[in-house]
């Protein structure tokens, strides 16, 4: 008589008929148009930092068909450096070659999208349909992605790697197994956080290992026997498909470096996450009301998981993503495991249809975008709102003496704006080093005299923020000169 | 088999608890002892000071007396019953009793933390790990002040709580005016405790809507404690807490705290968690085994996932507000660990006694061998504030008006009472406009020149690496006439 009950209750939370399904679709569009759309308004992606030393690196990697292995476009040209995101850099270069600054839009809804849907099928999709939307809504809002960067397809590679290990534990279906070494050469090649997968599918294997070593806790398809010869050939897999790249091994080396790095002490987005907006607290939320549901329904991977991604991503603001992630798979996982488990089961044409309305949803959106998007000036126009556009032209028609100094928050631009100028600092904090960016960092904030700094020292021309204290610093030195000075930007030269 | 019941005897043994709290005792005073952050603490000194106007004019204030810039501007000493107790202390036993006043504090948190969860659990040894993780986790994130007073009585409010919804009786419960009536003189925070109680009246509402609605019937508690009583002991509490010699005005400097935004972006202790130290992710883990606890019970209630929710938005915000979440994090803990068969009320007086005595000997010894005394205080002080700098004004008999920065304001008031100071700790007199005008000038992003308070002061005392003491070396309008490895003096020429 239960069984019949708990049958009926599980029917009842399938949408009955076309309308319904109709309804589900177009609810889903309407989301991912939303996610896709609301962070680009303002056309966001153009403003930020970061996206621009990756496309001069990118188009540096078509230019000469190879990867750099030096400090390019800066004035260390011989420190070591490792482009951990090659990849990502080499398909900004190549859309951008095709569509002008449009792609940078374009790439980030496409990045949006992909990740809506990549969490929405990981909150178990069509098959809980509001629980899946509802939780892609949350994460949607907690991952705040400003600008086409590879973490956000790092953070699209990871929900896809959960969603299958997750499925893989409730199956045992080993081919699933199969596509995880693939992922990690795609990732490997994108974002130095491939690290995070291997720890996570190393977690999992752990947990199956113990498991099927001693039969208790959980029975689940991962713990079957047999089961840890599909773990070990995963996990060495995986390890070995990272090395995939130009850099070989040495994107391992370069991903324990950043690890190791100070920069966690000094850079904004390295810092831990401030607990000053609003997705900071439901990001919070998220995750309690995961352990919450974990001490209802227990499970010691879930337990893991989730003690292991909290630290990561409460610490890093970067890589809040992570955690973001697991708490959606582990309260689908829980939701999943405490109901009947013959919604699992449900049809797979029901997710087929929610992965072509996010592909539908891309297209429109692309194919729009790259219409409205066409006039390369407006695009210019809206990053000399906030890159110094007219100053870098005025260094430029000028033919002002190089070495040049620069802010740090503008060096990336320039590598891209003013190649002729290798700047003095930029975004690329592994590059530099440690003593470097402090070195800048203390005159920026007025602890040291400029002069301290010998990048400043050696410069003859000067690229500093319009009213900041820096700026103050160069018009209080007699033997400077300014040359330009719009509301963005000054520039001055040496006069000795 | 044998041994575990050997081993279970002997951790049973009374001598044996006792020895165990009498080393977590000494453990905690000896960091607090070697660390001497009771004379650190910036705005302590502006505390003292306030006390001894209050004993002195037998009056509270009600304007920002000890300051130049804030003397025409309204202000109340919120924690006037703590200040009068702290400038007691001193006047009994000088700069010792000031720092025994914050020993005492550290040790009464911690007690009172552990006997909380004793009551609650009935087990010892699992209420002395929750206890050392939870101080380990937020005590000496702040240091001792009137805040201990909240963190002590906001303790005591959530056990007695949660001792009423467990034996089903709101006797417990008619202490909490009494409580609120004593809080509300001692620390503004006190609004945590009223929210306490209130939400516990909201969740009693709720639960009883979602029952009558035939709402999660199966999953939720039976409710034992009446609505009425309840919100009788929140009205209470409320009315308790207007009385006072300032009266429900206690509330329109809430409001004003709740609107302040700036302090939230440079004040140390109002900064989030950075999780670069392991107390951080104590309290972190602590809230999710809070949490992961509170889904293991087989009936839930409404208030404590909503008081644990509450608590974490509120307390990861800011490192001061740590212990709101680890409090009722650890009581849900220990709630769920709870051992039924205890005997839990019974700690005899003189076990207690003591244990008292058995403590002050402890600490006794070691703050004899720790430099806890006059000289080693003075000799902590000296490394921290310009105790020369301003030896040095008082024997040159340098004039004012005085410009200092916010740091070291509370310090001055203190030692320095002959010059008024520009501004100090107190974020509520000044305001967000003034303080951030104030830092500005002092990290020098706005020019010194145009700052009117600069303008009309003679004598100028800053922290020797601040980036204002840069500009005021260059500037012909001012001398330097003393420095030192922590200060400089600047006279207007």
């Amino acid at each position: 008589m239960s069984r019949v009950t708990k049958s009926a209750r599980g029917q009842q939370e399938q949408p009955h008929g076309a309308a319904a399904r109709t309804a589900h679709i177009a609810m889903l569009a309407a989301f991912f148009l939303v996610a896709g759309v609301l962070g680009e308004l303002h056309l966001q992606s153009l403003t930020q930092t970061d996206v621009w030393w990756h496309l001069r690196t990118g188009l540096w990697v078509l230019q000469n068909h190879s990867v750099p292995h030096a400090g390019v476009f800066s004035q260390y040209p011989s420190l070591p450096w490792v482009d951990s995101n090659w990849g990502f850099d080499l398909m900004l270069a190549d859309g951008f070659r095709w569509l002008g600054l449009a792609f940078f839009p374009l790439l980030a809804i496409a990045i949006r999208v992909l990740l809506a849907g990549a969490v929405f099928v990981l909150a178990s999709g069509m098959r809980r349909f509001w629980t899946a939307l509802l939780l892609a809504i949350c994460a949607q809002l907690t991952f705040a992605f400003q600008q086409p960067q590879p973490a956000g397809c790092a953070a699209c590679l990871f929900a896809i790697l959960l969603a299958v290990l997750f499925q893989y534990r409730r199956s045992g279906n080993a081919r699933l197994l199969l596509a995880v070494p693939l992922l990690f050469v795609l990732w490997a090649s994108l974002d130095v956080t491939f690290v995070y997968g291997i720890c996570v599918l190393l977690l999992f294997a752990a947990v199956g290992l113990v498991q099927e070593r001693f039969r208790g806790g959980e029975q689940d398809g991962a713990s079957r026997r047999g089961a840890s010869t599909s773990w070990l050939a995963a996990c060495c897999g995986s390890i070995v498909a990272c090395m995939a790249s130009p850099y070989h091994y040495h994107a391992w080396g370069a991903a324990l470096h950043s690890m190791a790095s100070g920069a966690y002490g000094y850079v904004g987005e390295l810092h831990a996450i401030r607990f000053r907006q609003v997705q900071d607290y439901l990001l919070l939320l998220l995750v309690m009301c995961a352990f919450y549901l974990l001490g209802r329904r227990r499970s010691f991977i879930s337990v893991a998981l989730l003690a292991a991604a909290l630290p990561v991503s409460l610490a890093i603001q970067r890589d809040r993503w992570v955690v973001v992630i697991v708490s959606v798979a582990v309260i689908a996982d829980a939701l999943a495991n405490g109901r009947a488990k013959g919604n699992l089961n449900a049809p797979p044409g029901r997710m087929r249809e929610a992965l072509w309305a996010a592909a539908g949803v891309l297209a429109v959106l692309v194919g729009s975008g790259a219409y409205l998007l066409r006039d390369q000036d407006a695009l210019l126009s809206r990053v000399a709102g906030q890159f110094p556009v007219r100053a870098a032209d005025c260094l430029r028609s000028n033919h002002l003496p190089a070495p040049l100094f620069n802010e740090y928050q503008w060096g990336s631009f320039l590598t891209w704006y003013l190649p002729e100028f290798p700047v003095s600092i930029d975004s690329r904090v592994d590059l530099y080093g440690d003593e470097t960016n402090l070195t800048y960092l203390a005159v920026m904030n007025g602890y040291i005299s400029p002069d301290s700094d010998p990048s400043f020292a050696r410069a003859r021309t000067f690229l500093v923020r319009h009213g900041s204290s820096l700026e103050q610093a160069v018009l209080n030195q007699p033997w400077l000169r300014v040359v330009y000075r719009d509301e963005i930007a000054t520039v001055a030269v040496r006069t000795e | 088999m044998t041994m575990v019941k050997e081993l279970r005897g002997v951790l049973r043994l009374p001598l044996l608890q006792f020895l165990v709290l009498l080393l977590l005792i000494a453990i905690l005073a000896g960091i607090a002892c070697s660390q001497k952050q009771c004379v650190l603490d910036p705005d302590i000194w502006w505390h003292l000071r306030v006390g001894d106007w209050i004993l002195q004019h037998h009056a509270v204030p009600h304007n920002g007396i000890l300051s130049r810039t804030g003397s025409d501007r309204p202000w109340i000493a919120y924690s006037w019953g703590y200040e009068v107790l702290l400038a007691g202390a001193q006047a009994a036993t000088g700069l010792v009793g000031v720092a025994v006043f914050g020993l005492v504090l550290v040790l009464a948190v911690a007690f009172t933390l552990f006997e909380a969860l004793r009551r609650v659990s009935g087990r010892f040894w699992l209420s002395c790990g929750l206890a050392t993780t939870g101080c380990y986790a937020f005590l000496f994130n702040i240091m001792p002040r009137p805040v201990f007073f909240s963190i002590i009585l906001f303790t005591a409010v959530l056990a007695l709580i949660l001792k009423a919804e467990r034996s089903g009786r709101a006797q417990p419960l008619y202490w909490l005016p009494v409580i609120f009536l004593l809080w509300a003189n001692l620390h503004i925070q006190f609004v945590y405790g009223l929210f306490l109680v209130g939400l516990l009246v909201a969740a009693n509402l709720l639960q009883r809507l979602a029952t009558s609605a035939g709402i999660a019937q199966h999953r939720l508690a039976a409710l034992q404690l009446p609505f009425s009583r309840l919100f009788f002991v929140f009205a209470a509490c409320v009315v308790a807490t207007c009385i006072g010699p300032y009266g429900p005005t206690l509330y329109k400097v809430i409001y004003g705290y709740a609107a302040a935004s700036f302090t939230y972006r440079v004040i140390h202790e109002l900064q989030p968690l950075d999780f670069r130290s392991l107390r951080h992710f104590v309290q972190l883990f602590l809230t999710a085994a809070a949490f992961y606890t509170l889904g293991s019970s087989k009936k839930m209630d409404l208030f404590r996932p909503l008081l644990l929710t509450a608590a974490g938005l509120v307390a990861f915000r800011t490192m001061r507000d740590s212990w709101f979440i680890v409090i009722p994090a650890v009581l849900c803990i220990a709630e769920s660990l709870r051992c039924e068969s205890a005997d839990v009320e019974g700690r005899s007086f003189l076990r207690t006694a003591g244990l008292a005595v058995a403590s002050g000997f402890v600490v006794l010894l070691l703050a004899l061998n720790l430099d806890f005394n006059a000289r080693g205080l003075t000799r902590t002080i000296s490394g921290q504030y310009p105790v020369r700098a301003v030896e040095f004004i008082r024997s040159a008999r340098l004039d004012g008006p005085l410009y200092n920065t916010l740091d070291w304001g509370g310090f001055l008031i203190w030692y320095l009472p002959e010059h008024p100071v520009a501004i100090d700790g107190r974020n509520d007199l000044y305001g967000d406009r003034l303080d951030f005008q104030f830092y500005q000038i002092q990290m020098g992003v706005s020019p010194h020149e145009a700052d009117d308070i600069l303008r009309g002061s003679r004598l100028v005392l800053l922290q020797r690496e601040a980036p204002l003491a840069s500009e005021l070396n260059a500037d012909p309008h001012f001398q330097l006439v003393y420095r030192d490895e922590i200060a400089v003096v600047f006279a207007r020429r």
